[in-house]
């Protein structure tokens, strides 16, 4: 895989990858390529897709307004907080 | 039984089979309680819920999986919760718990839900099945296990992963323990859009597979090791002379079915994973100036290597460029091996296939690539997985280190009693030198 796509994905996933790991992971997702070549190159035609196991088709809820949770239940997990809200870095100026 | 000797035994546990143990759980436990261990999986409300990653260390959920409050409606208790892979991606020794040895023989892994139940620690264990591959090592680490057909069970509350297919199941010593525990958590719930209408399930089945047609699949036959493909050929042996007509079918359709389910995966556990941010729950670096570096250097750090490596190989395949030779056709080779096996069960009731081409794997071999798609054990539960089909599996045969080889049993979506009644018929039938 060439860096700049290797870059690129790692990037999109937002993952910081250290040097060791850029060279491990670029390896894996060579490998990974190699074991789908299989799946690349087979002539699907126009085969129909199945998306789910056992061919569900997903049945949604109506929307209705719950009070599930309260603030303080959602704050619990958060890393960091502020004034009753999740804290973040600053997004603009 | 003894519950300060049981909780001692759990707490000196050198398998590392759980991730968290409820002291209190088991000691205040009612004597007609059956206890249960639940992948990590699985949310439980107030409790640590981590699934197997540094990323989630601290994650307390308000909320709980649906299998979970079902399992405690109909008596059973949770003492603990199992150790699994990363998010579920691949085996044990990808958890930021570290890897769960074989109770056998540690030099060889296992998962935590049949490490646990192996040595007793709970009668069973609520387990998120994907790709085949936890009910793989259920068998592999000597215990019975059953997945019924996909959306029998309600997903909510499962750290997802791989949505379209994973499927909630039960292990146990025998699969009678299993499938009871797996009915009492069975059944329609509108909270889950792939839930299926039935409001309850009965897993009830006799030890009878006389007139059952049962199938050997070739194509994993071949791919397993000889003894392995021995160990089937002698269940096949004990399902003909409890009256079960045996034949054999290829599975042609199938020949994909590995590579469509790593591009499933992949895709998949990218999405499921993309959650995780640092911002809400979860691990958050120390080290950030602003937004960017705050996800980037929390998910960098936070995240292994098993789990990068899918997440970024799930945006190559969905990319605009490779959707059609990736994504769009792993689709259709799930429809088309659908479809095989539709025609399959016309003339067949269920098929009968090693779960793996051998004994549990070394850890020593373990985790070669970040890549785990590559092992060919996945191709023994690619098929089934990809078709939702209802599964139940069984240590069979040993090999020469003593430890168990491992069967399975799938039959048609819906027809879930058939592989139960040849599991039972297997665990109730005489065996041949080495039975385990």
């Amino acid at each position: 895989m060439e860096k700049e796509q290797f870059a690129k994905l790692a990037s999109f996933n937002k993952f910081a990858l250290t040097p060791a790991e850029n060279e491990r992971l670029s390896a894996a997702l060579d490998t990974a390529l190699d074991f789908l070549v299989p799946l690349r190159d087979w002539q699907a035609g126009d085969t129909p897709l199945m998306v789910y196991a056992a061919g569900i088709a997903p049945v949604y809820r109506t929307d209705r307004v719950e009070k599930i949770f309260s603030r303080e239940q959602i704050l619990a997990n958060a890393p960091e907080e502020a004034e009753h809200c999740f804290a973040v870095p600053r997004v603009a100026d | 039984m003894d519950k300060e000797k049981q909780l001692q035994r759990i707490s000196a546990d050198r398998c590392n089979s759980l991730v968290q143990f409820y002291p209190a759980a088991l000691q205040e436990m009612p004597a007609d309680a059956v206890a249960i261990v639940v992948d990590d999986n699985l949310i439980q409300r107030d409790t640590v819920c981590a699934a197997g990653s540094h990323m989630l260390y601290s994650f307390r959920p308000p909320f709980q999986a649906e299998a979970i409050t079902r399992a405690q409606a109909a008596g059973y208790t949770v003492i603990g919760r199992a150790n699994i892979g990363e998010f579920n991606m691949a085996g044990s020794e990808t958890s930021w718990f570290g890897p769960t040895l074989h109770p056998q023989d540690t030099a060889h892994l296992t998962s935590g839900a049949a490490a646990a139940v192996a040595q007793g620690f709970a009668e069973a264990a609520l387990i998120v099945d994907a790709g085949g591959a936890n009910l793989r090592q259920a068998a592999l680490g000597g215990c019975s296990a059953f997945r019924p057909t996909y959306g029998s069970v309600s997903r909510f509350g499962i750290i997802a992963f791989l949505s379209s297919s994973e499927q909630i199941g039960g292990v146990a010593r025998d699969i009678d323990t299993a499938a009871a525990l797996v009915q009492a958590v069975a059944g329609h719930d509108e909270k889950d859009a792939t839930s299926l209408p039935k409001p309850q399930y009965d897993y009830a089945a006799a030890a009878d597979v006389a007139g059952l047609r049962i199938a050997l699949v070739e194509d994993l036959l071949a791919a397993a090791g000889a003894p392995a493909r021995a160990a089937t050929e002698q269940a096949a042996e004990a399902l003909a002379a409890a009256g079960a007509q045996i034949s054999r079918i290829r599975l042609r359709q199938a020949a994909l079915a590995p590579q469509a389910l790593a591009v499933m995966a992949a895709a998949e556990g990218c999405n499921n994973i993309s959650r995780f941010d640092g911002v809400k729950y979860g691990y958050r670096t120390a080290n950030y100036r602003n937004i960017e570096e705050l996800y980037c250097r929390s998910r960098g750090e936070a995240i292994g290597e098993t789990a990068k490596c899918l997440a970024m190989l799930g945006s190559l395949v969905l990319a605009k460029d490779n959707y059609e030779p990736y994504y769009r056709k792993a689709l259709q080779v799930r429809y088309l091996v659908k479809q095989e096996l539709d025609q399959i069960f016309t003339s067949c009731d269920l098929l009968l296939a090693p779960v793996a081409p051998a004994e549990a794997p070394l850890a020593a071999d373990a985790a070669a690539s970040p890549f785990p798609f590559c092992d060919p054990a996945h191709a023994f539960g690619a098929a089934a997985t990809l078709a939702g089909l209802p599964v139940a599996v069984l240590p069979y045969g040993t090999a020469e280190n003593g430890l168990p080889f491992g069967l399975q049993l799938f039959a048609d979506s819906g027809h879930d009693s058939l592989p139960l009644r040849a599991a039972k018929a297997l665990q109730a039938a005489p065996r041949k030198g080495g039975a385990c």
